[in-house]
């Protein structure tokens, strides 16, 4: 399953905002509805596997509830969900005695090269074992990688929404991508030519 | 054109390039076998990982949610009272507090023992024919420097004793 039509899908978010600030309460549960696996995903993305990823979405949902009415649409809704849900995994981190600083810096070197060559076969992303491998190369990655990866591209947000969603500057979102493409790529060499192996320790992160 | 980079393949692949340079790349990758070929594969692997579908979260997710709010509407204060209590009472800041607190009490003692102590030494030793005994009842004369009756002696008969023999 892909992302909906992102145009489609802001007007939609821009009408529940808008009820929902004018005093329509029950808007607020389509925002919900149009959100919750995604900023439930984002959260698997920072904090890895967490038995307490969807209290956090709880948590991530009761602060967009109380902020909304002073949202000031500088940015899409969207970004500015992904922006409350970055700084809730921090704090989640920080009192977890965890490296919150993790989103901050740079530090994501990737040394892979894209080869020159294309695919071999043509990939059937449907099959369920094939579905389960890609699942396993992008789990596999580094929190900022996986971030970066499902806002880019499964979410399709631009370089700009990303920077203001993570916070960083528009240059780091395009080379964290660049690592991240790179890393996915080493990761998915079994999927996209079948035959190749991967060892552990050569993989990026 | 030149082949293009892997930042600029990565750039042209998300719509993050210019336009101009957009045409020049289309016009590049009908020549450059090698280009096309790591645009496809950067393409494949974009397409995977938009393949990757949200984990979902559990069905009654917005009731849930919905119900909390309501709770937390009906009684806010309660709600954020453990909330402000949490944060202010975290470890780093509880370790802190105690210190400050502990320093505060120490600083207080040394300086309310210092000031308090002139007050408490208040006695004198009286000097009579008999030997001499401490007598914190006694009052200072007046026109004494300072004006502080701390270590004052006081003999009925032995001058000397204000000279400095104690």
């Amino acid at each position: 399953m892909e992302c909906p039509d992102r145009k489609e899908l802001t007007e939609l978010e821009n009408s529940l905002v808008a009820r929902f600030i004018s005093g329509d309460g029950g808007a607020f549960a389509g925002l919900v509805d149009i959100y919750k696996n995604r900023v439930h995903q984002f959260i698997l993305c920072i904090l890895g596997p967490d038995r307490e990823a969807e209290d956090i979405a709880q948590e991530v949902f009761i602060q967009i509830y109380k902020s909304l009415k002073t949202f000031r649409r500088e940015s899409s809704f969207g970004t500015w969900a992904y922006s409350l849900t970055r700084n809730v995994c921090r704090r989640r981190l920080r009192d977890r005695g965890r490296d919150a600083g993790l989103f901050g810096g740079a530090g994501d070197e990737s040394g892979y090269e894209l080869p020159d060559t294309a695919p071999s076969v043509e990939i059937k992303f449907e099959n369920e074992e094939t579905g389960e491998l890609i699942r396993a190369a992008v789990d596999g990655l580094s929190p900022l990688h996986r971030s970066v990866i499902f806002l880019s591209c499964w979410e399709r947000l631009s370089y700009e929404e990303i920077a203001g969603a993570l916070d960083i500057p528009v240059g780091t979102v395009r080379s964290r991508i660049h690592n991240a493409m790179a890393a996915l790529a080493q990761r998915l060499k079994p999927v996209l030519n079948p035959g190749t192996e991967v060892n552990d320790h050569e993989l990026p992160v | 054109m030149n082949c293009l980079s892997e930042d600029e393949l990565v750039d042209y692949l998300f719509g993050a390039d210019r336009s101009a340079g957009r045409a020049e790349a289309e016009a590049h990758f009908l020549v450059c076998s090698g280009c096309r070929a790591k645009l496809e594969t950067l393409k494949l692997v974009k397409t995977a990982a938009a393949s990757v579908s949200p984990i979902p979260v559990s069905a009654d997710f917005t009731a849930r949610l919905m119900r909390n709010l309501k709770e937390q509407e009906a009684a806010p204060e309660v709600a954020d009272i453990p909330a402000l209590f949490r944060r202010l009472f975290r470890p780093a800041w509880g370790l802190a507090l105690a210190a400050f607190a502990v320093a505060l009490v120490l600083s207080t003692a040394y300086f309310a023992g210092r000031r308090i102590q002139p007050e408490n030494s208040a006695e004198a030793l009286y000097f009579s024919d008999g030997p001499a005994t401490v007598n914190s009842g006694l009052q200072s004369p007046g026109g004494v420097p300072g004006g502080s009756r701390a270590g004052y002696v006081y003999a009925d008969s032995c001058e000397t004793a204000r000279c400095g023999i104690l």
